[in-house]
């Protein structure tokens, strides 16, 4: 089924991929490969966050929706977390999203969770490397058409400062 | 100590290189007024003509240009350019700095650096030093375009005007009337409490060697050149080309050691450090700049031992297909018709070989800086035989004159890190002269009032940096910059050559007023090292910080996709897009003041933990102090004697004693770190001593775990009696209990579980300890035969003396290669036989006795120290910095920072100058009365909370709390930005400022879909 998928799109089929990177572990390991001039594939797209225990089910799926054909979160090894247990948070949270994803029929292969030290630049690059590879090999996603994977959830619009949180200082 | 009323909260730092920059701006963070002082007509030193830096090819400007950039602009600091010392009185505390001001002939504060003078000055032929000479300059000039300050100058020996009373162009151009053909050179007098010399160097140009035909031979060149050659903002915009017909060369040779480790009349007797490994970076470089050229390398000894650097060597060979020679080229000679060059040279098996190269690249000697002699007379400091500041191994940043401290190339060659740390040191040092006065000369920061902007509709200024080339190279910076204009919200696009300098902050300051915008993004770097920079600029120009977005379009785009232009582009055009809608729906945000526990953890006892603790303590700070052994002194227990001939033992004992009397060093024997909570300026931390328990309070940590000995499984180490270590033949030589006599011989055999596959990294001290002890024996006995047996003899810097000496006595020095090390076994006597390279045959000897130079490795123990602190550590279990070479003492961590063996092997003056950095560096943080809690927390909406306290039980601090009002609070002191609360909060109550989930999913959208 997968195979076939990848052999309509063509050998030329450039996955698009979203890497959500934590800014002290895997962030730190990207601009370390960038640094070191490591070259890797150029279809990953990082969204850095403070931890990955700050990423949401709701931001993994939404990556699928907006037409990403692969997704992954990249943190700090276990144990290493700089907030301590994020990154256990993360994978769970992961394993809990690829659940949800096999139940919309999606293979949960497109999603998963990478673990990798601030030094660790050739493991960012070889993790951008097959991550790429495996997506390509799944092929596209949704053939060009996106859908919504997850109905009725609608995202809140940003919290605006009120009267009652006046600037605490004037920075 | 000065501490009279008299005392001056100032200090002049003499030099404006990033030594003289890092200690600036350590001195205005602790509360001290600074002067810098730099005869050059702008700040940057040396490392501003650099292209990149090893072992990590960070590019130097990129790097350097945002501390240009805070020493400008840092109101507390105030720069003189064209500067020179005349003469100093008063004492330490208080002196009175005479200084020369040179006329620059254009007013500094008129000028806006427009640059319309140097378009149309008309001499326009004269050699560029700043480029050494490879293009020309005009008579009104900027040294480098992101020079500071970014001011023209006028060269008064070429203007037609000074000369001949002709011309006058410049000042009929000038706008802005900065132009002043009368002005003269003034003296400018300083109040100060003491003096940091950062004096810099001078790269040694002329052909010291003249045999190699520099100056004569148009396509041999120094090494510097070769820098500006690679440089994106040099004369060819980073494309190496041979002088003589501007052709990219194929063939390029790299000699060594060019008036370094030459003690003819014409080259200085030391090692000047950091050569083989610019060398080697300029070869990686030469070969990723242009495909198929062959690097050649000739080298005495490879010294690549500094952090990373020997895997940078390595890498070199094995990736990069650098080819590195050891033999001395004897000469060079020019073929006449092509201009090219042919070097002669001994190959391994001694015969005759002859190459011919396109270009070669001399690695010339780093010399003391012209004016050293004269400011050395008017300081009233003494110098050593070379022309440096004399100082010490066991007070390493100490001149003959208290209260002058010399850091940086001053005293001797060193590199970019070991500059950067002897200048936090010299922070440290001096802090604690004129700690009384600390915050007595400082001038508050006054910004525009903030811009209103809540309400209003996203106005985004987007800049895309070309960054020299490493951008632009790879990806269509303008076609960038047109196509953010047609994204929505965007009202200003523009390209710009260094983002990060101080014209191109301009630039976006002056774009922020001129088109209203309320939202920047700026498409460069990584917000890891420059959004602080770029944020401040905001500020500046009147609006929020947090309203500002980097692209990371460089670090995670053109440096890592550069085989692939097209590709890197459509990612560039996609994070643009991705930044642009996070920073649309960017609001405002504001800090609060936290407490700041004014006390300082220092892990470890040893030489640099304990000069880590009087460093702070000398500044008036309580500082506990822990030790897991039962006494204090670490390693520097096993050290008896040193190269130079300070005593260590009497350090040892003159730091205990300071130690033990201080009355805020708090020493804790036989303890360990139980538990640690916190963050800066508020840790709480459990000490455990011998099964009891204690609970202390601090601000920041000082990590000085030290490291072990190697514990050698080779060599019949632990097998027979006759095999030792260099520690354990020192100790032996100290209590004359080996038996060692006129008649002995003894072996020593390098690199001892270093530089192999399992440790590759070089044990850096080694090397310098055999010929400590080679020279001992040789004083004693010198009819001793003492053999060292080595693979590169890495006695780096000044230390070379010693090697040389170690020679002269009569020591024998043999090199074994890499793969085929000495064999040993054992009988009567040992017999170890080796393969002389030289001779070509094996050598036997019979040795009375072997000594193993063991390096120094990680201790296991640091494994789960790193861990408790959450701090990183290298493959070979050090500690690894927040940048090396910038931030070379602290963590990425705030409030925590790295010194001495914990950190890498280092001699034992490395050691201590580290410990001082790694105190000045606490020291600005432990001298706030309060710090400032960030303002990317996790805000709770009260009415949307349902109280099910997910947050409670998720958050690692335990930060969020329930309130009688019946929903959770969250401290914004004391929350972390991590945002795990937020993600497990079902109600969807909290928000991560700055990472909001409308912000995350913006970004998903944005890279995904082009409208």
């Amino acid at each position: 089924m997968t195979d076939e998928k990848a052999e309509q799109a063509g050998p030329a089929f450039e996955p698009k991929i979203i890497a959500y990177c934590c800014h002290y572990c895997a962030y730190t390991a990207a601009d370390l490969a960038g640094s070191t001039r490591l070259q890797y594939a150029p279809n990953i797209r990082v969204i850095r966050v403070p931890c990955t225990g700050k990423i949401d089910v709701l931001h993994l799926l939404r990556a699928f929706e907006e037409g990403a054909d692969g997704c992954y979160v990249a943190g700090c090894l276990d144990g290493d977390c700089h907030f301590i247990n994020g990154n256990l948070r993360a994978r769970k949270r992961t394993d809990y999203a690829k659940r949800i994803l096999d139940a919309a029929g999606i293979d949960p292969e497109r999603l998963e969770m990478f673990n990798m030290s601030a030094a660790m630049a050739t493991t960012f690059a070889a993790t951008a490397d097959e991550f790429t590879e495996r997506s390509r090999k799944l092929g596209p996603l949704f053939d060009g058409e996106k859908k919504d994977i997850r109905p009725g959830i609608v995202m809140r619009q940003p919290m605006t400062l009120s009267a009652s949180n006046p600037p605490a200082k004037d920075e | 100590m000065a501490e009279t009323s008299n005392t001056e909260g100032s200090v002049l730092v003499v030099g404006g290189g990033i030594a003289g920059m890092q200690a600036a701006l350590d001195l205005v963070e602790s509360g001290f007024y600074v002067y810098v002082a730099d005869s050059a007509p702008a700040i940057g030193g040396h490392m501003a003509q650099l292209d990149k830096t090893f072992p990590t090819n960070d590019c130097a400007m990129c790097t350097e240009a945002p501390r240009l950039v805070d020493v400008a602009n840092d109101l507390n600091i105030e720069v003189l350019t064209l500067t020179d010392v005349l003469a100093i009185e008063g004492e330490p505390g208080n002196f009175t700095v005479h200084l020369r001001k040179r006329a620059r002939y254009v007013d500094e504060i008129r000028c806006t650096g427009c640059g319309d003078c140097i378009a149309k000055c008309p001499v326009k032929n004269l050699p560029d030093a700043f480029n050494l000479g490879i293009d020309n300059r005009t008579a009104i000039y900027k040294l480098y375009p992101q020079g500071v300050p970014n001011v023209a100058v006028i060269d008064a020996e070429h203007c037609l005007k000074l000369t001949k009373d002709k011309c006058g162009i410049c000042e009929r151009v000038c706008q802005a009337k900065a132009i002043n053909y009368e002005a003269q050179d003034e003296v400018v007098t300083v109040h100060v409490g003491g003096v940091i010399v950062a004096g810099g160097y001078e790269m040694s140009e002329s052909g010291t060697r003249s045999e190699y035909g520099h100056g004569r031979y148009a396509n041999v060149i120094t090494g510097l050149a070769f820098e500006r050659y690679l440089s994106a903002s040099g004369p060819t915009n980073g494309h190496v080309v041979r002088p003589s017909d501007q052709q990219t060369p194929k063939r390029i040779a790299f000699i060594q050691c060019v008036g370094s480790r030459d003690i003819t009349s014409r080259g200085n007797g030391y090692c000047s450090q950091v050569c083989c490994m610019y060398s080697t970076k300029h070869a990686i470089i030469a070969k990723e700049h242009e495909k198929g050229v062959e690097a050649t390398i000739f080298y005495i000894d490879l010294r690549a031992h500094g952090k990373g650097c020997e895997n940078y060597y390595i890498s070199a060979e094995k990736d990069y297909g650098v080819e590195f020679i050891r033999s001395m080229v004897p000469a060079v000679r020019e073929n006449p018709a092509d201009k090219s060059l042919t070097l002669a040279y001994l190959g391994g098996d001694g015969e005759r070989i002859e190459r011919e190269f396109d270009l070669v690249v001399l690695a010339t000697a780093m010399e003391p800086s012209p004016g050293m002699a004269e400011l050395a007379r008017n300081l009233d400091l003494k110098l050593d035989d070379y022309g440096f500041i004399r100082t010490q191994e066991t007070d390493p940043i100490a001149t003959s004159r208290e209260a002058i401290y010399a850091v940086g190339l001053s005293s001797g060659p060193k590199d970019i890190p070991d500059s950067v740390m002897q200048a936090s040191a010299a922070a440290g040092r001096v802090g604690a002269i004129i700690a009384s006065a600390r915050g007595s000369r400082l001038v508050e920061k006054t910004y525009p009032p903030l811009e209103v902007i809540e309400g209003q509709e996203p106005r985004v200024g987007v800049f895309v940096c070309h960054c020299g080339i490493n951008i632009a190279g790879v990806i269509d910076v303008e076609a960038l910059a047109e196509y953010a204009k047609t994204l929505p919200g965007v009202v200003h696009s523009d390209h710009i050559m260094y983002s990060c300098s101080p014209d191109g902050l301009d630039t976006i300051r002056s774009a922020i007023t001129e088109h209203k915008l309320n939202r920047v993004v700026v498409a460069a770097c990584t917000p890891r090292t420059h959004e602080p920079l770029f944020q401040e600029t905001l500020r500046e120009a009147g609006i929020n910080r947090y309203l500002f977005e980097l692209a990371n379009i460089r670090d995670q785009c053109s440096w890592v996709h550069s085989a692939d232009e097209a590709r890197a582009t459509e990612k560039a055009r996609d994070l643009i897009r991705s930044a642009i809608a996070k920073a649309a729906l960017a609001e405002p945000l504001y800090t609060v003041p936290i407490s700041n526990t004014q006390r300082c953890l220092v892990i470890g006892g040893g030489a640099a933990g304990m000069t880590a603790a009087l460093t702070v303590a000398g500044q008036g700070y309580g500082v506990s102090l822990i030790e897991r052994d039962a006494e204090l002194g670490g390693h520097l227990r096993s050290i008896r004697t040193l190269l130079g001939g300070d005593a260590p033992q009497e350090l040892l004992a003159d730091l205990r004693r300071r130690v033990d009397e201080h009355p805020l060093v708090d020493v804790h024997l036989e303890t360990t770190l139980k538990e640690i909570s916190g963050f800066v300026g508020n840790f709480k931390s459990v000490l455990a001593t011998n099964g009891s328990t204690t609970e202390i309070e601090h601000g920041t940590i000082i990590v000085a775990a030290g490291a072990k000995s190697y514990e050698p499984t080779e060599y019949l180490y632990g097998e027979n009696a006759r095999v030792v270590t260099q520690f354990q033949l020192e100790a032996g030589l100290a209590g004359g209990t080996l038996p060692i006599d006129d008649g002995s011989t003894v072996v020593m055999i390098q690199c001892v579980g270093n530089r192999t596959d399992e440790r590759p990294y070089c044990g850096r001290v080694c090397c310098a300890q055999a010929v400590k002890n080679a020279i001992a024996i040789k004083e004693k006995h010198p009819r001793a035969v003492v053999h060292v047996l080595y693979r590169d003899l890495r006695v780096f810097g000044l230390y070379e003396q010693y090697y040389l000496a170690a020679r002269k006595l009569g020591v024998i020095f043999t090199r074994y290669d890499d793969d085929d090390p000495p064999k040993v076994s054992a009988g009567d006597k040992l017999s170890v036989t080796v393969n002389d390279l030289v001779r070509g045959e094996p050598m036997h000897i019979s040795a009375d006795l072997l000594v193993l130079s063991v390096g120094v490795v990680a201790d296991e123990a640091h494994e789960a120290l790193g861990m408790q602190l959450k701090v990183p550590r290298t493959s070979d279990g050090f500690f690894l910095e927040a940048h090396v070479k910038l931030r070379p003492v602290d963590f990425a961590t705030e409030g925590m920072f790295v010194c001495g063996l914990a950190h890498f092997p280092k001699m034992l003056g490395e050691s201590i100058f580290q410990a001082q950095a790694a105190a000045g560096r606490a020291l600005t943080t432990m001298s706030q009365e309060q710090l400032t809690a960030s303002a990317v927390v996790a805000q709770v909406e009260p009415e949307m909370c349902k109280q099910c306290l997910a947050c409670v039980r998720s958050c690692p601090y335990n930060v969020p709390k329930m309130t009688h009002m019946h929903y959770v609070q969250i401290e914004p002191a004391e929350c972390q930005g991590c945002g795990i609360c937020v993600a497990e909060c079902p109600a969807k109550a909290i928000q991560l400022r700055r990472f909001t989930d409308a912000q995350i999913m913006a970004q998903a959208h944005a890279v995904m879909n082009e409208t």
